[in-house]
């Protein structure tokens, strides 16, 4: 689909900001045409051929720059169920990076100044979202130790428990990026998003920005979803185990019961950056604004904060103690 | 710089202040130095080298410290040097033959209450080191470090037992040292800050600094991915597992006891070697032989 405004003609995408299709040309809003993108060899505004990835669900067509989503690649077997539109537009997107970049005190100062942004780009990620029940049984020993003291001997009290738990979690959208070339570890620091804003699947909220349908299929993603639900299960069991000095397991089951699965697309800010020749991503959370990547480290900087910290507190130190010996 | 002075303004705003309040303090306080209040005392004398065992220069220099030191913790100190058998003189204190190891506290004392000394008042405040070279009846030569006043409140059991060290330490390398590192430590274990108890060892700060350092360096280095925001609660629904049986039932329990060796003195502040000498005066201190 291509969405053209019924007043100029123009690409009509959706706005964060305005929480509206808007026409960047003419300033309308809600004055979209879908045309159809059926082809994946030639762009459906000016003819120009496509060079499209494997799992490209949406794109900006590099001839006439028109963000186009191709119709069969979100329909049938790829419909997503649900999609969270972007709420961060881009302009706060890059508020949130400099914020971020000020928080982080050893990224060399140049950073800021001299890196060129080679990629900057908003993209739906695709994402199972796994519902679980999880069935937690524990039994187990426990001990609690007390030591008292009369006159010059020490008693060492040990009394042993015996601990039953048995619980139910319910699991709600546990999420896994269904996308190989996004990075595991930073999509799970990108977390959480806040579900509420999720929307039943529409194509407008697409325009405008880029997008993946899955790259593998539920089944294939289970795996990461069960390892998150049992190690949160394994934690939440423990929290319920307090007051012990130690505690021995003698029965553990944790059962995860599979309810449901949504295919959604989740909404990330790419960034590119050049610097000294080298390349740093970053992401921000399209709904959040929560920025995840590594920014250089400049070693003198670390040396030098770090240094300068040390020398800090010692003065303070020294001075306190200074001030209460005059004091005495 | 502009970036660093604004990151780290609130540690120079406080090193400001602090560095304010303690000069101004150090200079409300530095002359105030203590005064000797007692004009009784016999003699102006400090050093008393009976046993030939410094040079002119090395009393001297040693007479210079104390009176120094004297001023700052307001306490007479006073060293004695002997080469002879203290026995008559403890006989005749006693009314009885005195035990051997008790001649050079008992000279000590006595030697300190002759002359009466003590910087606030007469037998007041003071320390007296006595050296006896002279090897007793069994072969040994004895030492004694004798406290008096706020000297003897101050000086518990194991802070006797250091100065004595620490005046042996000195020792093998000259009597000179030995008498120097007395002089000092006292000077150190009764100056305002180790008084107050609240003086704080530098390693300890050093320690406190190093430490605080490390977690910042390690914690901003580690972040500089980014952090972790979600919990194992994240994604329960309502917040929280319900719990469908939650049991601790109690089994059983045994007791051991076993007996605490405890060292003697310990907890007790100041006062160590307590005692009253002849002349009703009361003292505190330690001392060995070798
Ligand atoms: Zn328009
Ligand atoms: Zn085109």
């Amino acid at each position: 689909m291509i969405y053209k405004c019924n007043n100029c003609g123009g690409n009509v995408i959706y706005s964060p900001e305005k929480k509206a299709m808007h026409c960047s040309h003419c300033d309308s809003l809600e004055s979209q045409n879908p045309t159809p993108q059926n082809s994946l060899e030639q762009c459906a505004n000016c003819g120009a051929p496509l060079k499209l990835e494997e799992f490209t669900s949406a794109y900006k067509c590099e001839h006439c720059g028109v963000y186009f989503i191709l119709d069969e690649k979100v329909s049938g077997v790829y419909l997503p169920h649900l999609i969270l539109p972007f709420q961060v537009s881009r302009a706060e997107a890059k508020e949130k990076l400099k914020q971020e970049f000020k928080k982080r005190i050893f990224t060399p100062l140049a950073f800021l100044s001299e890196a060129s942004l080679s990629k900057m780009e908003g993209s739906y990620v695709p994402f199972f979202l796994y519902d679980y029940t999880s069935q937690v049984d524990f039994e187990g020993k426990g001990s609690k130790v007390r030591v008292w003291r009369t006159g010059n001997k020490e008693h060492t009290e040990t009394s042993i428990y015996s601990i039953q738990r048995n619980m139910t979690i319910d699991f709600d959208k546990i999420p896994v990026d269904a996308s190989i070339k996004m990075n595991d570890s930073v999509m799970d620091l990108m977390e959480p998003y806040q579900y509420q804003s999720l929307e039943a699947f529409q194509e407008k909220y697409m325009s405008g920005f880029f997008s993946e349908f899955y790259n593998k299929t539920a089944e294939e993603m289970k795996n990461r979803a069960m390892d998150k639900a049992g190690r949160d299960s394994e934690t939440l069991l423990q929290e319920t185990i307090q007051g012990y000095s130690s505690v021995t397991t003698l029965h553990k089951d944790i059962h995860l019961m599979e309810d449901k699965i949504h295919y959604a697309l989740l909404p990330v800010w790419i960034y590119d950056f050049r610097f000294r020749s080298k390349t740093f991503q970053f992401h921000v959370n399209g709904q959040t604004g929560k920025v995840i990547g590594k920014s250089p480290i400049s070693i003198s900087k670390v040396l030098l904060y770090s240094g300068s910290l040390f020398v800090f507190l010692l003065s303070i130190g020294f001075l306190i103690r200074g001030i209460m010996e005059v004091f005495s | 710089m502009k970036q660093y002075i604004h990151y780290f303004r609130f540690f120079l705003i406080v090193i400001a202040v602090l560095l304010f309040v303690f000069l101004g303090l150090r200079l409300l306080v530095k002359n105030e130095e203590f005064i000797r209040m007692n004009d009784q005392t016999l003699t102006t004398e400090r050093v008393f080298d009976y046993a030939d065992k410094l040079s002119d220069e090395e009393e001297n220099a040693l007479r210079e410290l104390i009176k120094e030191t004297e001023r700052k913790i307001g306490c007479d100190i006073v060293l004695v040097t002997e080469n002879k058998s203290l026995k008559e003189q403890a006989d005749k204190d006693r009314g009885y033959e005195a035990y051997i190891e008790d001649y050079i506290m008992i000279y000590a004392d006595n030697f300190y209450d002759n002359q009466i000394f003590g910087f606030d008042k007469p037998y007041g405040d003071g320390a007296i080191f006595v050296d006896n070279w002279f090897r007793e009846a069994d072969g040994y030569q004895y030492y004694w470090f004798s406290t008096s006043g706020k000297v003897m409140d101050r000086y518990s059991n194991e802070m006797i037992e250091h100065m004595n060290q620490v005046i042996l330490d000195g020792l093998s390398v000259s009597p000179y040292q030995a008498y120097e590192n007395y002089v000092k430590q006292l000077g150190k274990d009764m100056s305002a800050g180790a008084l107050s108890g609240l003086s704080i060892p530098s390693y300890i700060i050093v320690l406190v600094a190093l430490l605080i350092t490390a977690i910042y360096t390690a914690v901003f280095l580690i972040q500089n991915n980014g952090r972790k925001t979600t919990v194992a609660t994240t994604y329960v629904n309502g917040g929280k597992p319900n719990l469908n049986q939650v049991q601790d039932i109690f089994l059983t329990k045994h007791i051991t006891t076993r007996v605490i060796e405890t060292s003697s003195g310990g907890g007790r502040q100041g006062g160590g070697g307590g005692h009253i000498s002849s002349g009703g005066h009361s003292h505190g201190g330690g001392g060995g032989r070798r």
